[in-house]
């Protein structure tokens, strides 16, 4: 992963939980790192320490911390200079979530090492589509609820997800149901 | 509008496939291209170039819309063209847009095509021309350059912000490192500073060095005058804090007053950001011209309570900074403690040096000083202390009394151990000034003490022992004991005194009123003669004499009987449960017969008698004081019976007749007082021509009361009491007046008058001077005075009295030795003394008509009279016969009742006027 999606975790704890708890969770983490650089990229296995400390420090599941990271990460990502290539990728939920991977195939020309996951609008109708989350990254489906949620709020769009199909559950891929309203 | 045949130039050998690109479809592909002709007019505009610059209009001039940025040509096709292969940068002359592109002439359409894109640096800038990213083809490298540079831009911010944090750290970093350096340099100055004075100096330089302030001071918290006085002054440069040096060191703050007195006060750090502006500064002044600004201040603590102020100065303004704060409070801490630890430190060495001494102290002591814990076990016991009281170190003070034998001050009750001076000071009481007796059986001497004791406290008041002192004060108690025995004892004769006599006879009393038939009797013994024995042998003779008869009459007494000497010779005897008078009489008769034998003192055969007064105790007197006097009384009686039986037992006549003579002594001053004399004048007959020659003046004492009261009577008790002395002296002045009345009313009567002179009016020093001064008072001629002093007293000191009776002579007054033959005249004195006048005493006078051999006396008294040039008067004539042989003895004069009786001043004076005769 890389540094961004870290620091975006610091930020996350810090702002909620205050920098005490942070420095809890990397005691707790384990790790000898003491600022993350947003371009560099640093193993997967540093953010799966830092959510399982967290969701142990925090008393919350790995799924929630992921879901609310995921609505975070949303915030995060546009405050920290991408709301252009976020407002690039859509004015709605639909049109954002269909030019996803486009999105990321734009950064993915600044950050060589990134892994993008893919993501397929199917079904779609007036107020619902099918959202098919493929990543090489296994466990992070909540995290795509969370993102889902964030973009509902950064649209100002009521949404209804439901994971239909899940990786976990022996699918191919996660499948998410979206119905959604803009206000 | 065009074709997109764009390449025909190129692919003009052979047929190429043929390709076209909608006009729509090349403006979708490049929605900022433009295209302009030879004449610059505009002929076809991208979607989007034509969305954001809607004044571009086909035909219009391209002028009129761009400049060229570069290269640097105006918008001329020609020059357009020469320089196509480069990148061209218009700009918008409508929003400021940049379009960054290439020019690419079009031979056959001789038009120029623009393609380009917008020259985008940041993201930001898109909105404020009015695109989107969305705006660009996807083809366009602009939109990933923009995500790549907002990826660098994102990357950069991190590296600033970690720079900044790194700058922050690095700053906090210097900040914490400067405070461990002040940290460590103060624990180090503690730990090897061996004043706070030192310690405080080295400090203040320590962390003015080490967190860069430029003056340090020390302030003291002086408790006798309540300020804060600087103690030190440390400063980073020599001449720039000179002057704010010295108004520091001269200033002193009281309470909340400044920054070190509000330090003080609230004994938390306290700080201005900048003195020079704050008016309430005293050194604000001093501050700006030293460049000083921020100031800052911490209380050096000692628990609670400020003991000091640190104060130090900056040259830059003060920013609050908390763990600065912390530091400061830290050290002031460790400071206080510093003190603190030194003050225990130094009480410590002082105690250490004070228990040296005090053990030294306690050895050298005379007085024995014992502590004991809470326990009762002892933890000093001084080598005084075992002299007292013996080795006790192994004991305890529960143990101590039976093994010392300690009693209470009648030396037979033991000490109950919890009355013990050290169990009770141990108890938490004062002990003052307890005598013990201290017996060791094991030793012969045993010895007192007195003890005194308190408690011993800790800080709380919770006693941990106690302490006593024992001084060994048996060489005072055996003076006490001498004292008390001297008190009641008699030095000469170790016999009790009289006021150990007194005591028994109270004693004595009390008992007799328990037991109504419980007999004592009181015996008053004097010696006779004592005082002849005394002046002729020396008193050492007389003081071996007392003792001797002491010696015997302890011979006389029972055990239980009490002798006591009074005084000089006098002795009392107090004769206890006696069964009757009897037994007291036949004591007196037993003392009288045992010492009728002779004293052989020192060679000296010494007779001695006494005469012994007995008080009874059933008079029923019910004084001591009182049976002692009657026993007196009854004394003087028997001394004055001239009989063998040489005791008398008291009656209370005698008390009465002594009673009388006391009475008699108090009214006797009173008359003098109250003038209530007058005197008598008895004529002084011629017997010759039976005139008279002169009066004898004679005092008479009119009582009150009792009457006309006898010259016997009275007079020796005047002489008794001194009251002679005035008494004579009114005598002389009234007979001396009286007699100048007479010359002065009779001026052919040249009369004298005769006053007595008694002997101690004779051996007064100034007698002289006052008869003088009498004489000039009454104006009387001396000669017609006559001064009649009787032979003893002329004889008793004959040498002194001829000088005195010359320098009378002197003066011109005549006179006469009174009651001649009575006494024992020296011839040769006789002849020395200048005296006109015998007075042959009465006692010659009455019987010389019958007794022949007095009437030979007579006679040679006066043929020895006459012998001498003196003359003879002869007292008490009282018969014709008398008279009538006096006359044939030739005796000049005669006084007495044949004359006549003494007359007071007023029958004299008729008498006188008279002319009266006699025969």
């Amino acid at each position: 992963m890389y540094g961004l999606v870290n620091k975006a975790i610091e930020e996350m704890v810090c702002s909620r939980f205050g920098e005490d708890t942070w420095e809890e969770i990397k005691q707790k983490a384990d790790l000898d790192i003491d600022v993350f650089i947003s371009m560099d990229a640093y193993p997967d296995d540093v953010t799966h320490k830092l959510v399982r400390a967290a969701s142990g420090v925090l008393g919350l599941s790995a799924e929630e911390l992921l879901t609310a990271f995921g609505e975070y990460w949303v915030l995060y990502t546009a405050k920290e200079g991408y709301g252009e290539m976020l407002e690039m990728a859509g004015d709605n939920l639909p049109e954002f979530l269909q030019n996803l991977d486009n999105l990321h195939a734009r950064v993915g020309l600044s950050f060589q090492h990134l892994k993008p996951p893919s993501f397929q609008c199917t079904h779609r109708h007036e107020d619902a589509l099918h959202l098919h989350y493929q990543s090489n990254r296994a466990g992070l489906a909540p995290m795509v609820i969370g993102l889902i949620k964030g973009l509902g709020e950064r649209f100002k769009t009521e949404i209804n997800i439901t994971q239909i199909s899940s990786r976990d559950k022996g699918a191919e891929h996660d499948e998410f149901s979206i119905k959604y309203k803009a206000q | 509008m065009m074709n997109s045949q764009l390449n025909t130039k190129h692919n003009n050998s052979a047929v190429p496939p043929q390709f076209s690109l909608p006009p729509h479809l090349f403006a979708k592909i490049f929605p900022f291209h433009l295209v302009f002709n030879r004449n610059t007019e505009v002929l076809q505009v991208g979607d989007v170039l034509q969305r954001i610059c809607p004044n571009l209009s086909v035909g219009s001039q391209l002028n009129q819309h761009f400049q060229i940025i570069r290269p640097d040509i105006s918008i001329e096709f020609d020059r357009i063209q020469e320089q196509s292969k480069s990148l061209f940068l218009l700009e918008s002359l409508d929003n400021a847009m940049q379009l960054k592109g290439q020019m690419v002439y079009v031979e056959q359409s001789e038009v120029m095509l623009f393609l380009g894109s917008p020259w985008i640096t940041e993201v930001a800038t898109l909105k404020s021309i009015g695109l989107t990213l969305n705006d660009f083809p996807v083809h366009d490298p602009i939109v990933d350059f923009l995500f790549l540079l907002q990826a660098q831009n994102t990357a950069l911010s991190d590296t600033k912000k970690l720079t900044n944090e790194l700058t922050k750290q690095r700053t906090a970093l210097r900040k914490a490192n400067r405070k461990l350096t002040a940290q460590y340099a103060v624990t180090h100055i503690l730990a090897e500073a061996s004043t706070f004075s030192e310690a405080s100096v080295k400090i203040l330089a320590a962390i003015c060095e080490a967190l860069d302030w430029q003056i340090g001071a020390l302030w003291n918290v002086d408790e006798n005058t309540n300020l804060l006085h600087c103690q030190e002054v440390w400063k980073a440069s020599e001449s720039q804090f000179t002057s704010f040096e010295s108004i520091t060191r001269m200033l002193t703050f009281a309470l909340g007053v400044g920054l070190p007195g509000r330090v003080w006060q609230t004994g938390e750090p306290a700080w201005m950001a900048d003195m020079t502006t704050d008016n309430n500064s005293l050194r604000r002044l001093h501050a700006a011209e030293a460049g000083l600004h921020g100031a800052f201040g911490f209380p050096i603590k000692r628990g609670t309570q400020v003991v000091g102020i640190i104060e130090f100065f900056s040259n830059k303004t003060y920013q609050h900074d908390d763990s600065l704060f912390e530091l400061m409070v830290d050290i002031g801490i460790k400071l206080g403690l510093f003190a603190q630890r030194k003050q225990i430190e130094e009480e410590l060495l002082k105690q250490t040096e004070i228990s040296a001494s005090l053990k030294s102290i306690l050895d050298s002591m005379g007085d024995a000083v014992i502590v004991a814990d809470e326990n009762n076990n002892f933890l000093v016991f001084n080598p005084a202390a075992e002299r007292v009281f013996g080795n006790q170190l192994d004991s305890s003070a529960n143990k101590c009394p039976q093994q010392c034998n300690l009693y209470l001050p009648d030396k037979i009750t033991p000490f109950v151990k919890n009355d013990l001076p050290l169990v009770r000071s141990i108890r938490g009481e004062d002990v003052n000034n307890v005598e013990m007796f201290v017996h060791h059986p094991s030793e012969a001497k045993s010895i007192w003490v007195m003890v005194t004791g308190r408690p011993l406290k800790d800080k709380d008041g919770v006693i941990k022992g106690g302490v006593v002192v024992c001084r060994d004060i048996t060489e005072r108690k055996r003076v006490e004991e001498q004292l008390i025995y001297d008190a009641f004892h008699d030095g000469l004769t170790g016999l009790p005194n009289r006021v150990l006599l007194m005591e028994r006879l109270e004693n004595a009393i009390a008992l007799r009123k328990q037991r109504k038939n419980y007999l004592f009797a009181v015996l008053f013994l004097d010696l006779d003669r004592f005082k002849v024995i005394n002046d002729s042998l020396g008193h050492i003779i007389g003081d071996q004499l007392l003792i001797a008869i002491t010696r015997r009459l302890k011979t006389c007494l029972r055990t239980e009987d009490t002798i006591a000497r009074l005084g000089g010779d006098e002795f009392a005897i107090l004769l206890e449960n006696i069964k009757d008078e009897s037994y007291a009489t036949y004591v007196s008769e037993r003392i009288e017969k045992e010492l009728m034998l002779p004293f052989n003192l020192s060679g000296n055969e010494v007779f001695a008698s006494v005469s012994i007064g007995i008080a009874m105790s059933t008079t029923g007197d019910e004084q001591a004081q009182n049976l002692l006097r009657d026993a007196d009384t009854a004394m003087y009686h028997a001394k004055a019976r001239s009989t063998t039986l040489r005791y008398q037992v008291f009656d209370t006549a005698m008390h009465v007749r002594a009673v009388t003579l006391l009475q008699l002594e108090t009214d006797l001053r009173r008359a003098v007082e109250r003038d209530e004399f007058q005197l008598y004048y008895q004529p002084i007959v011629s017997l010759q021509t039976g005139k008279i020659t002169g009066f004898e003046a004679l005092l008479r004492w009119q009582h009150p009361l009792r009457g006309l009261v006898s010259p016997v009577e009275f007079i020796p008790i005047a002489e008794e009491t001194g009251l002679i002395i005035p008494i004579g002296w009114w005598v002389l002045r009234e007979a001396c007046r009286q007699m100048r009345v007479w010359h002065l009313q009779f001026p052919r009567s040249p009369l004298t008058i005769s006053v007595n002179i008694s002997g101690k009016q004779f051996s007064q020093p100034n007698l002289i001077k006052h008869i003088e001064q009498i004489l000039v008072e009454t104006n009387l001629d001396p000669c017609s005075l006559k001064l009649e002093i009787t032979e003893s007293v002329l004889m008793e000191n004959a040498k002194s009295a001829a000088a005195m009776l010359v320098k009378l002579q002197a003066l011109g007054i005549r006179l006469s030795m009174d009651d001649f033959g009575t006494g024992y005249s020296s011839l040769s004195y006789l002849h020395r003394f200048p005296i006109d006048t015998l007075k042959i005493d009465r006692s010659f006078i009455n019987i010389v008509d019958i007794d022949i051999e007095k009437i030979e006396i007579i006679r040679t008294v006066i043929a020895l009279a006459w012998n001498l040039g003196m003359d003879v008067v002869a007292e008490g004539v009282e018969t014709q016969n008398q008279m009538a042989q006096l006359k044939a003895l030739k005796c000049q004069f005669g006084q007495g009742y044949f004359f006549s009786k003494p007359l007071d001043g007023e029958k004299a004076q008729a008498l006188i006027a008279a002319e009266f005769t006699i025969i």
